[in-house]
């Protein structure tokens, strides 16, 4: 086991029924998580990543359902596992860190009591241990003990995203998934929980999966980079890579300069049209609608993530290796 | 235009009320008899000559079911659209005017939700001259406030929708705004109380009446239900005078309540996404638990 | 604490609207009811003591604000007239043999109903789409259509009449004498029941339903999402995370809703001539007894406006972020 990549996620597809039809949000994405990196995963919103990201763990609400792919986490499937298996995996192999601080934390508890039922459900400690080992994980993310008695309420937005990491740590996992974790807040509270996270994971060498819209926050922290588009994964490649040399136009888009294929760079503000909507998909590549370079190929026919340098996979018509 | 289907509840609770319709309105052509009227022996259970059997007064079952649901049906309907108008003008203007004149109409919406109906129903039937009319105002007097309460929060929700702000942006009359940008816009929600206020106004209708209050020489459900307690019909066993305006009451009610969930799918499309979803699940023999399904067949 | 006083504060208006509108619906009724009201004490009550009705009705034939006033200081020291069908008590005394009954009945049915329908809702909401979501809510809402008192005949008819294995009518049974025996208790729990069945059974559906769709809701936020991440049971993720945060909203409902309960359950006590608040109203209304009408009206509406506040109290019990404010 001890050559199996900490997370492999292969071909992995989610569906929504929705009032018109089953709608596929995520369409066969593949990739590779090892112990101890840091993968982003960047996409606008309603691009999937939050559904991929609650899929590793099957946590997602109805009415989603899993129709493809493995999800292989130490060399286990965890969608062949049952319920019993599923609820010793969460937590304990990979925790959540996520987007709204406001929300992710319920609004009648304490957050003593949030963290308390984690360690009082999976390790069966006493209450007065999980309430020791819960005032050390506020300290460990800064926070004073005495706040385990407050409400979420009362509790700035930082503090509550810090104590959301600190929840997220309770129970020491191999893998901890981050998604949006400092959209909600403002300029310096980001900064402030990004470096406590950078800290951390430095400190207890955690793999992380990062989810974010923006790419300026996971060039900060992750190895590599995966972007995906209208649910599937269109580019992925090593940070410095994805940054010096992007290869689908979206990433460039994205990353806030467009590189022709023909000719040489130009500025360009942000990405014309909107993301498609995913009940009525284009055919061949979702993107092309939005895509200065779209060729005919484009539209009949859509193009497969495929190596296109050492690491760098990409998935466009335009692009040759 | 993609064919959308009218839900399966909506449906039947559409077929109900057309039978109660058609009888309210053919009502006089249908009936047996003369409502009011003694034909026979009382307390007759039923029978070839009289379906439903015959009360303590000697009058036809059937014949005064049908006569009930015209004069019921009428008040109710009547007295939900009162109730539905007044709650939509007291909602929306609090709603779109804010401020002092929001909090006064609020206040007075929430006092007025706050007193109980039935014993102010009481007192005010009892001063008023017995008849469907005072009737009319017991009934929109002690329940126009939760409509004026649900559609001062849609109109809330509303205000902050671009087609409004374009609207308040543009310098229109607030009035202007209130009746052909927001009510307008909010007929689902206009419906679903229409519908809540209508069972409301029945089932408070015939409350009343069985209660004594009201017109009691009308032949009406609550009417009905009074004389049949009056004649002791549960001490003589006669259930026949009971259970057929019992039923009719609820079927009406239920009716609506069918209609009024089948509107509350179709403005929130997310509910019938999860029966939808359930329903997928079930045909492929998964029972839904606690963590996303993983269906391998799905193309 | 801002929100106990605001509440505090409509209850207060809310209370002295219900003393006014009584003040004023005699007023406005054509005719003249007053006069037909005080016809019927006449050859029963002394001159004195009529003058003395008409004092506390205000009916004193000064300027409007001076009956007002006269019958504001009349209610204030608790002086509500004499009642018609009990002549020739003291509508107070009247009215203080039904309250007890009436607080029982319609107590015990609402928390049972409100318990028991905010259970269902949550397991339905829970199972969404399954079997007994898909069944059980037509069915409640069905009996729920029924009028209260309807259900209650029929009830009264299948188990007190043709089975006969509970009874008809009354509190307690009339050989025993109110104390705080066994075979008391036990009697006025056995007259309770059917009752407060038909009671249960009429609202159960509504609590159900506002349960269910407030649960659908808080089933979509992140902390319910965050729990099933975490591992907890179903169990735990169901009541301690999902069900105790939707039941506030029915919580803020349950005071709003218990007028409406209120309503039918007097209409049920009628059918069982169970001697509450109920049975009294119908007695005040064969007997044109408007002053007895009248003090069930007050007595129940502050009975409903403190028992609403004291849901808002529970409320700001359940909910810490009412605390602060």
């Amino acid at each position: 086991m001890g050559s199996a990549p900490l997370l492999s996620v292969e071909d992995l597809v989610v569906v929504y029924q929705t009032p018109s039809g089953p709608v596929r949000a995520v369409d066969r994405v593949s990739f590779v998580l090892e112990r101890g990196e840091v993968l982003g995963l960047v996409g606008e919103s309603g691009s999937g990543k939050s559904t991929v990201a609650q899929a590793l763990a099957r946590i997602l609400a109805p009415p989603a359902m899993i129709t493809g792919g493995r999800v292989l986490f130490e060399g286990h499937d965890v969608l062949a596992m049952n319920e019993d298996e599923l609820r010793r995996f969460r937590w304990r192999k990979m925790s959540f860190v996520l987007q709204s601080a406001m929300n992710a934390l319920s609004p009648v508890l304490t957050i003593g009591d949030q963290i308390i039922d984690v360690l009082v459900t999976h390790e069966r400690t006493s209450k007065r241990i999980a309430r020791e080992r819960a005032a050390h994980l506020l300290e460990l993310v800064g926070i004073d003990p005495a706040r385990l008695t407050s409400h979420p309420h009362e509790l700035s937005g930082g503090m509550r995203q810090r104590v959301g990491i600190a929840l997220a740590l309770a129970l020491d996992p191999p893998l901890v998934v981050m998604d949006e974790p400092t959209t909600a807040l403002d300029v310096v509270v980001q900064h402030e929980v990004l470096s406590k996270i950078a800290e951390l994971k430095e400190k207890l060498g955690l793999s992380v999966l990062f989810i974010t819209h923006d790419m300026s926050v996971v060039s900060q922290f992750a190895t590599r980079i995966g972007v995906l588009y209208a649910g599937r994964l269109v580019e992925m490649a090593p940070t410095r890579e994805l940054f010096r040399a992007p290869r689908h136009p979206y990433t460039a888009g994205l990353l806030g300069s467009f590189v022709s294929i023909h000719g040489p760079r130009r500025r360009l503000a942000g990405i014309p049209g909107s993301p498609p909507d995913l009940r009525r998909l284009p055919t061949g590549c979702a993107f092309r609608a939005r895509c200065r370079e779209a060729a005919a190929r484009c539209a009949t026919e859509a193009p497969a993530l495929r190596v296109i340098a050492e690491d760098h996979h990409t998935a466009c018509h335009l692009v040759s290796p | 235009m993609t064919s959308t289907k009218i839900p399966r509840k909506a449906s039947a609770g559409l077929v109900i009320l057309g039978v109660f319709f058609l009888m309210a309105l053919l009502g006089p052509l249908v009936a047996p008899y003369d409502p009011s009227a003694f034909v026979d022996i009382p307390l007759q259970p039923p029978s070839r000559a009289h379906l439903l059997g015959t009360t303590g007064q000697g009058q036809d079952v059937w014949s005064q079911t049908i006569a009930g649901a015209r004069t019921s049906l009428l008040v109710g309907f009547v007295a939900g659209l009162a109730m539905t108008t007044i709650g939509a003008i007291v909602g929306a203007i609090a709603g779109t005017f804010g401020g002092l004149v929001d909090d006064v109409l609020s206040l007075l919406t929430n006092v007025s939700l706050v007193i109980p109906g039935l014993p102010l129903a009481v007192v005010l039937a009892a001063y008023l001259p017995a008849g469907t009319k005072a009737l009319l105002v017991v009934l929109v007097a002690t329940g126009w406030a939760w409509n004026a309460r649900v559609i001062r929060a849609q109109v809330l929700s509303l205000r902050n929708k671009d087609f409004v702000a374009a609207a308040i942006v543009t310098g229109e009359s607030r009035l202007y705004i209130v009746f052909r940008e927001i009510l307008p816009n909010m007929t689902s929600v206009l419906a679903s109380c229409f519908i809540s206020a209508t069972v409301y106004a029945i089932g408070a209708q015939v409350g009343l009446e069985f209660l004594g209050l009201g017109d009691m020489s009308l032949v009406t459900w609550g009417t009905n239900l009074y004389w049949a307690s009056n004649d002791a019909a549960l001490l003589t066993g006669a259930w026949w005078t009971l259970v057929p305006t019992g039923l009719s009451v609820a079927l009406v009610g239920t009716a609506l309540v069918l209609v009024s969930f089948s509107l509350d799918e179709i403005t929130n499309p997310r509910l019938r996404a999860v029966s939808d979803w359930a329903r997928a699940l079930a045909t492929r023999g998964i029972r839904p638990g606690a963590s996303t399904p993983v269906v391998r067949d799905h193309g | 604490m801002r929100y106990l006083l605001r509440q505090l504060g409509l209850y207060v208006l809310a209370a002295w609207a219900s003393l006014t509108l009584n003040f004023i619906v005699p007023r406005l009724a054509p005719g003249d009811p007053a006069s037909a009201m005080f016809a019927r004490y006449k050859g029963q009550l002394q001159p004195e003591a009529l003058a003395a009705l008409r004092e506390a009705f205000g009916f004193t034939g000064g300027p409007l604000h001076e009956q007002y006033a006269s019958y504001l200081a009349h209610l204030f020291r608790g002086d509500l007239g004499v009642s018609v069908a009990y002549f020739p008590a003291k509508v107070t005394d009247v009215l203080g043999m039904g309250l007890g009954w009436t607080a029982l009945l319609t107590g015990s049915s609402v928390v049972v109903a409100f318990a028991l329908g905010s259970l269902l809702g949550v397991i339905a909401a829970w199972r969404r789409g399954g079997a007994f979501d898909t069944t059980l809510p037509p069915l409640l809402v069905f009996l729920g259509a029924f009028p209260y008192f309807w259900l209650a005949m029929m009830l009264l008819y299948g188990f007190g009449f043709t089975l006969d294995v509970l009874p008809l009518r009354h509190a307690y049974d009339d050989t025993l004498a109110p104390s705080l025996s066994f075979s008391f208790l036990a009697s006025v729990a056995e007259h309770l029941l059917l009752p407060a069945t038909s009671i249960v059974l009429a609202s159960v559906g509504g609590w159900m339903l506002s349960m269910r769709s407030s649960m659908i809701g808080v089933l979509a936020e992140d902390y319910v999402t965050m729990a099933h991440a975490k591992g907890l049971s179903p169990l735990r993720i169901m009541f301690h995370y999902a069900a105790r945060n939707a039941l506030l909203p029915n919580v803020t409902g349950f005071g709003m809703a218990l007028g409406f309960v209120l309503g039918g359950s007097l209409l049920t006590e009628i059918v069982f001539s169970y001697p509450g608040q109920g049975y009294l109203l119908v007695q005040a209304v064969r007997s044109q007894d408007y002053p007895l009408m009248q003090g069930i009206f007050l007595t129940i509406t502050m009975a409903v406006l403190a028992a609403n506040f004291l849901v808002d109290v529970l409320y700001v019990w359940l909910d810490p972020r009412t605390r602060g404010r």
